[in-house]
């Protein structure tokens, strides 16, 4: 049994969260406008029951279904509201038991073609946040996932996007915060010619371990997948990835790509990578690589050749090891938000 | 004619450094005037990149004895920020790439932090654009590369030519030029060599690293030195060039025995 209460924000403030109308119209919002609201909308088990419906009917595989959906759910409550922008303030606190669940329909219900989606997930307590998205036919999808963890609990994210038919998925994500993190991401490229790029950054310091499990399901032709991943570890932190590229045999034609590495930054640290290969049929192009390494010592010393501070060219090297997999967009500007909080980090850290 | 009370820009005295500890230069003397051009030539393990390395700070070089002063103070106390910062440049023989950093943060945080060790305010945007668009029309560059990543891609010309503008942008009064002129095409050495010509003044010297006399008789310098064995064995003006490229090394190293 399980049920989620989440209390109302202490204060005001302008954050907007997306509902799950897109699903239900007639819930979170009136003929589907956009609204704001900081009460909890209570949905019933029927209401989920067709959010779930919806997910099933893209995920072919019964043990993904199975390992990946929810159990046992008596009651589920969201934040009301509805745009493409979503985030939970960072004063909100879960008082119950602990699971959130997000689904989003993307562009089922708008003329245009692209969208961008923020997640931002703040929490401070033992939670499990499972986020579910599908990708229209021929939509570009643009999301920015930051995963937190602000004190030393345990806190689980799942992620799972399913891509339709020639649909674009990009997502943007930063795993960081304290204590036990573990974050799985699903990514099925369930429709012909459908196509998804993968950037993470993971950041562990102290004493936390971060662990991000990254699997990219290829179950139709010619699609098209791009990951690459970055692990930076401080201090006596532990990071895991494990990183598997899955192409089914209804999948020929298809293109999959993951690059994945890491920065120990401490002779205490340890971070560890596994990169998986799995090819059911003829005819694609895949590779995978993972290498850990620690600061470039030359690159270093080249900085400090032009008058850098130590100090300040470390934290250049180390935003450039990190920022390098988030290309610059002219029509985007929410990988900014990713970069500020990058750069922040370094910069603290390396004070 | 340097005056006879002018000081040493750079004096280096009874060196001897190397990696670990294996000493790679051997009591190698050297005194350079500011407004003066030096060309180190030798042959390849002779010890000419050491030097450099040495006089930049890189940290696996050790010095196992010796003195190097710059404008009166002992270099080697100094980080090698320190050095960039009282003016000392070096342009690598082998520029390092670095993917995700941006030329023009990284130029500018350079400049920037040139000024702030010499007590000078930061450059304003516009200031630096103009001084960097300035310097890139001078090397014939694009100012596409300030968007690229520090030397990502960059074809071997265009990374010479990014030291020199580097060069050109810190302003210093002594820059070491580590074989700047190899792997160039003609034209480009031309755009090199004329950089470092309009660089030239009394203020600033110049110690370049080369295997070619073409650069020599482009630069025309003050003084040539031959390296063998870690040591500066023969100094003298441009005809020592002239004799290296018409009897080559081994003429030298076997009169270096013979003394």
């Amino acid at each position: 049994m399980s049920s989620i209460q989440i209390s109302s924000p202490s204060v005001k403030e302008s954050y907007k969260y997306t509902s799950i109308s897109r699903l239900w119209p007639g819930l979170g919002g009136q003929n589907g406008t956009a609204h704001h609201s900081e009460s909890p909308i209570a949905l019933s088990l029927t209401h989920l029951a067709r959010a779930v419906s919806e997910i099933l009917k893209h995920l072919s595989d019964p043990l993904l279904q199975f390992s990946l959906l929810p159990h046992n759910i008596s009651k589920i409550q969201s934040i009301g509201g509805l745009d493409a922008f979503q985030n939970f303030p960072e004063h909100l606190s879960l008082e119950g038991p602990q699971q959130i669940y997000h689904y989003q329909l993307l562009s089922t219900q708008s003329h245009s073609n692209f969208f961008n989606l923020l997640v931002r997930s703040t929490l401070s307590q033992p939670a499990i946040v499972n986020l579910y998205a599908v990708i229209d036919p021929g939509k570009n999808v643009e999301i920015q996932l930051d995963c937190v963890s602000q004190q030393a609990f345990p806190l689980t994210v799942n992620v799972v996007f399913v891509v339709l038919e020639g649909g674009h998925l990009h997502v943007n994500q930063v795993l960081r915060g304290c204590g036990l993190m573990r974050c799985n991401i699903f990514v099925i490229l369930h429709g012909e010619g459908s196509q998804s790029h993968f950037n993470g950054v993971v950041l562990s310091g102290q004493e936390t371990h971060h662990d991000l499990a990254l699997e990219v399901r290829h179950l139709a032709r010619e699609t098209r997948s791009l990951q690459k991943v970055r692990i930076l570890g401080w201090d006596a932190s532990v990071s895991a990835f494990g990183g598997k590229i899955f192409v089914a045999p209804q999948a020929p034609l298809s293109e999959a790509y993951l690059e994945a590495r890491s920065l120990a930054l401490s002779e205490e640290s340890f971070i560890y990578g596994r990169p998986f290969l799995e090819i059911y049929t003829d005819n694609v192009r895949c590779s995978h690589g993972y290498t850990t390494g620690s600061l470039d010592e030359n690159a270093l010393h080249y900085l400090r050749c032009r008058a850098i501070p130590e100090q300040i060219a470390r934290q250049l090297l180390i935003q450039a090891f990190v920022k390098d997999i988030f290309p610059s967009s002219a029509v985007n500007t929410y990988p900014q938000y990713l970069i500020s909080i990058l750069e922040n980090h370094i910069c603290n850290a390396v004070a | 004619m340097i005056p006879i009370e002018q000081k040493p820009l750079l004096e280096i005295r009874n060196l001897t450094a190397g990696v670990e500890s294996k000493p790679i230069l051997r009591g190698l003397n050297l005194t350079i005037y500011a407004g003066e051009t030096h060309v180190v030539m030798g042959q390849n393990g002779s010890g000419k990149s050491t030097l450099s390395y040495v006089l930049a700070g890189k940290p696996d070089y050790v010095v196992m004895e010796g003195e190097i002063w710059f404008k009166g103070k002992n270099l080697l106390e100094m980080s090698p920020e320190a050095r960039a910062g009282e003016g000392l440049f070096l342009a690598f023989q082998y520029p390092i790439e670095i993917p995700g950093l941006s030329m023009g943060t990284f130029l500018k945080t350079a400049v920037n932090e040139v000024r702030a060790y010499r007590g000078l305010p930061s450059l304003d945007a516009r200031t630096f654009l103009a001084l960097q668009r300035e310097k890139l029309a001078e090397l014939g560059l694009s100012s596409d590369i300030m968007g690229r990543s520090v030397n990502e891609g960059f074809s071997g010309g265009e990374k010479k030519k990014n030291e020199i503008l580097q060069m050109a942008m810190l302003d210093p009064d002594l820059a070491i030029l580590d074989e700047t002129d190899s792997g160039l095409d003609l034209d480009a050495i031309k755009q090199v060599t004329a950089g470092i010509l309009k660089m030239k003044n009394s203020q600033r010297a110049f110690l370049i690293i080369t295997h070619y006399p073409q650069i020599v008789e482009y630069l025309q310098p003050d003084k040539v030195h031959i390296m063998i064995n870690g040591r500066i064995e023969y100094s003298g003006g441009i005809e020592l060039a002239a004799l290296l490229e018409k009897e080559g090394y081994e003429y030298f190293k076997l009169q270096s025995y013979q003394n």
